[in-house]
């Protein structure tokens, strides 16, 4: 393996790959914020020295791929970090197709998200910040991409989940920015207890959790059971799947490009990642299998509808996201890992462009509100209008754009594997994907209204080109990416994959456009606000978020804080009544042996001495001399 | 009875009776002549011991030091403190119990324990043998005992600043 | 003959002498007369030990304590003076800062 990879060149591009944005973050830190060009000029930086370097890598990576039969065995670059008697921890690097794929989507995206805010965040007093916690950030989910283990894994999961907290709460002087990072780093870490159990029991199971050893590992079929829906319940937290997927909307308070970092591209789809790295560990379980598919289609299904309802656009494509991450888990639990990663790389392009575009609207009109922005000129604004569309399409799954041939894997797996109902399940989301993702765009495509808030004439001014460049470069990827189908699955998995199966495209392309058409029938004319679907009174659950925020809040207040209560009473009357009993009783003692301490060293020596003979009496009495 | 024996009886009457005169003196002066005659038993034993080099230092440090150091204090705290006050009985009492258990408990393990008989006679001249022990074998307690000296001085220099200070720091 | 039983017994009577005095008296520098004694006493015991056993390292051992003792009545007589200072008395039953 060692001489395949030769002697130490990747493991310098990986070097160059983890390092750069934690020295960009100590440095922005610790030296420069105040100084926020400077600070910004280092973050982007180290962003361009990363994203140089991972595409050398691929280079080179690929070329090995390309020359070698079947897939390329996974190398391990580690150091001996902790062992114990019964574990080891290493700490390194993994470079195997899987690693490298997900390094590519990390660091394009983080870099382009990084040129974006410099229009996005301009005048913000604090950019130094921002950009720290931005290096911060890409550089755990660098680590979290490379680890080489559950362990090191799981520390750079919660370093994430930190940066995802520093970041939402950004505005932290809004209580509703402050309450959605509290609840996006409690609803996750539900999960992540889960998974930590999982990682527990691995370690005791087996004293190691290295990647390349979950093939090998022999575990009875119940703990492997076991262990997988444990790991699982970190990805249902991380990658925001039902029902603790509400986080991931209130996460929108955040600013728009960490939103389209953070929260569509990178740290979300974070789980499916760790999906298709503990692969083996599932594939070995059916069992585990079958949840991991109800829980994606369940979670596709619910977020799509409720993406129907939204006003905000942030809120439509963050609903959009959980449905997508729903798409991607469940194509892991049909069984087809490959697909499930290939959507992850499709659409980590199409929706950063999606929010990036949402974020270049957002920053004109002044106002999330889809309507508000159609009437401020959306339409007028040709650059970000026509890249999201371009990203709509793919969403929406249209040939020939990215997200068609991805959603045409998923669908293919699912059919040849799964029982028909999740098949037609599916499709039906489909359907709805294209809906919604075509009322964002009839909506925005509407007239500009003349009225008060555009009397300053700036209807028809696109946002400027640090904005509309990396918007341009995403929508160039959602076009291209999908012809790559083929070179992806042969890159991941070695197979060279199949052409695209016609039975499949063909009803799915179908139905996406009657949704379009369904869409451009509510919302194409006319100035209204409701369309068929919002007349439906069906429509009022997802409206009402499937009752689960209400039913988050009955648990916390009415059984949490009864029980709190109750604890309270019990506290108040009966411990602490104990406690300071025990405490009235000390202090008592203590002041009647106090009135001992007369201040008279000579008495405490009379006693100290009186003391010692008696018990070198007790010595002359009981030893032998 | 041999000479040796008279003579230890009597240093160690000395000795003895100059601490019992220590503690009933009432005249603080008198007391300090009582321990020079204590100290001069203590140095007369010393012969007896064959540590000759010891009873000299005895006299020396002892006699020529530490009591003309005591004079010093007694006249340094004024003229008012030369009499020992009158002491409680209650006092006396606990004091005279706690020492003579004390003095029990010691005789008593002296007496039970096997000690070795007779002496082992030290031959020839033991102060250049004691010379070469401090600078041989315990150099390092010899080290550290002219460090603690050291500490010593300065120490007591700074006691005597602050006691002219007013005994501020 | 003298046994080294009676030297050590006359060690432990002037011992017990020396806390007669520190545990009766005082006066401060009374005190401190009582504590040479008890330095003496262990002096004597070294020096017996050393004569009984037939090596030096008792003596070498008593001139160590002798030079403590030396060094401690240095630094005793300069705090009774600083107690002096700020009391206007050496009584250690007027000292009483450690009541209770």
């Amino acid at each position: 393996m060692a001489e395949l990879y030769g002697p130490l060149g990747l493991s310098c591009l990986l070097h160059g790959i983890f390092f750069p944005y934690f020295i960009a973050f100590g440095v922005i830190i610790l030296f420069l914020r105040r100084w926020e060009k400077a600070a910004m000029a280092v973050s982007i930086l180290a962003s361009s020295t990363v994203l140089a370097s991972t595409l050398m890598l691929f280079a080179r990576h690929q070329g090995l791929a390309a020359g070698h039969e079947g897939v390329l065995p996974a190398a391990t670059y580690t150091l001996s970090w902790l062992s114990t008697d019964s574990a080891a921890f290493q700490f390194g690097y993994i470079l195997d197709p899987l690693s490298v794929l997900m390094l590519i989507v990390v660091e394009v995206v983080s870099f382009l998200v990084q040129v974006y805010s410099i229009g996005y965040m301009h005048g913000d007093p604090g950019r130094a910040r921002f950009y720290a916690y931005l290096s911060l950030f890409s550089g755990s989910m660098t680590g979290l991409v490379v680890s080489p283990n559950l362990l090191q894994t799981y520390i750079f999961w919660e370093l994430v989940g930190l940066c995802s907290y520093l970041l939402i709460g950004f505005w932290w002087h809004k209580p509703e920015a402050a309450a959605a990072a509290k609840k996006a780093f409690v609803m996750t870490r539900f999960g992540d207890l889960g998974l930590f159990i999982g990682l527990l029991m691995l370690l005791h199971a087996k004293g190691n959790a290295a990647f390349t050893d979950f093939g090998t590992l022999g575990l009875p079929a119940g703990l492997a059971t076991c262990i997988s829906l444990l790991i699982f319940c970190g990805v249902i937290g991380k990658s925001s799947q039902f029902p603790l997927h509400v986080w991931l909307p209130d996460a929108m308070e955040g600013p728009t490009p960490v939103s389209a970092l953070i929260h569509a591209a990178t740290m979300v789809v974070a789980g499916v990642y760790l999906l298709s790295r503990s692969a083996p560990l599932f594939l070995a379980s059916e069992t585990a299998m079958l949840v991991v598919l109800s829980f994606g289609v369940v979670t596709a299904f619910v977020a799509a509808t409720m993406a129907c309802v939204q006003r905000d656009i942030k809120k439509v494509w963050a609903y959009s996201t959980v449905s997508q991450l729903g798409y991607m888990v469940l194509a892991f639990g049909a069984g087809s890992s490959q697909a499930s990663m290939f959507h992850l790389f499709t659409h980590a392009f199409y929706k950063a462009l999606l929010f990036l575009g949402a974020g270049s609207f957002i920053h004109h009109a002044g106002s999330n509100d889809l309507f508000e922005i159609a009437r401020k000129g959306g339409r007028g604004m040709r650059i970000t209008f026509w890249t999201t569309v371009i990203g709509a399409l793919a969403l929406a799954g249209l040939p020939p754009f990215s997200g068609f041939f991805s959603k045409d894997a998923i669908l293919v797996a699912v059919k040849e594997n799964c029982h028909p109902l999740w098949y037609i399940s599916v499709m039906f989301v489909g359907f709805l994907t294209a809906y919604y993702s075509f009322r964002v765009v009839f909506i925005l495509f509407r007239k500009q209204e003349a009225g008060p808030g555009v009397a300053h004439g700036h209807g028809g001014h696109d946002s400027p080109l640090v904005m509309t460049g990396p918007l341009m470069v995403l929508a160039l990827a959602t076009i291209c990416v999908g012809a790559w189908e083929g070179g992806f699955g042969h890159y991941l998995s070695g197979a060279p994959h199949g052409a695209l199966h016609w039975d499949v495209a063909i009803p799915a392309t179908f139905l996406a456009l009657l949704g379009i058409v369904l869409a451009g029938a509510s919302f194409g004319s006319g100035g209204r606000e409701e369309g068929v679907l919002d007349r439906l009174p069906v429509m009022e659950i997802p409206r009402r978020k499937y009752y689960l925020d209400d039913f988050y809040y009955w648990v916390t207040q009415k059984i949490v804080l009864g029980f709190s209560f109750l604890c309270a009473y019990v506290d108040r009357h009966f411990v602490d009544g104990a406690v300071n009993g025990v405490a009235d009783t000390v202090r008592w003692m203590g002041s009647q042996w106090s009135k001992m301490q007369t201040g008279q060293v000579q008495q405490y020596l009379n006693v100290l001495i009186l003391i010692f003979s008696i018990l070198g009496f007790g010595v002359y009495l009981t030893v032998k001399f | 009875m041999s000479a040796e024996k008279v003579a230890f009886f009597i240093l160690s009457g000395l000795t003895l009776g100059g601490g019992l005169a220590i503690l009933f003196s009432v005249r603080l002066m008198r007391a300090v002549v009582y321990l020079l005659v204590s100290l001069f038993g203590v140095a007369g034993l010393y012969i007896l011991l064959n540590a000759e080099f010891l009873a000299a230092l005895q006299v020396l440090i002892y006699i020529g030091g530490i009591t003309i150091l005591m004079v010093f204090g007694l006249m340094l705290t004024g003229p008012g403190q030369f009499v020992n006050p009158a002491e409680s009985r209650l006092k006396a009492v606990a004091a005279g119990v706690s020492s003579l258990t004390t003095a029990i408990v010691l005789l008593l393990i002296v007496k039970k324990t096997k000690w070795p008989a007779g002496t082992q006679a030290l031959a020839g001249d033991t102060t250049a043998e004691i010379g070469r022990l401090l600078l041989t074998d315990h150099v390092f307690a010899f080290e550290i005992a002219s460090v603690l000296l050291l500490v010593v001085l300065v120490g007591v220099a700074l006691f005597v600043r602050l006691a002219r200070d007013g005994g501020k720091p | 003959m003298i046994t080294l039983q009676e030297y050590l017994s006359v060690g432990a009577l002037l011992f017990t002498v020396g806390l007669l005095i520190v545990l009766f008296r005082q006066n401060a520098i009374s005190i401190l007369m009582g504590i040479e004694l008890m330095l003496n006493a262990a002096n004597i015991n070294f020096v017996a030990f050393s004569n009984a056993l037939g090596g030096l390292t008792g003596q070498v051992l008593a001139i160590f304590v002798v030079v403590a003792a030396a060094a401690e009545a240095a630094v005793a007589i300069a705090i009774i003076v600083l107690l002096y200072q700020n009391l206007g008395t050496v009584d250690v039953e007027k000292a009483r800062n450690l009541n209770g």
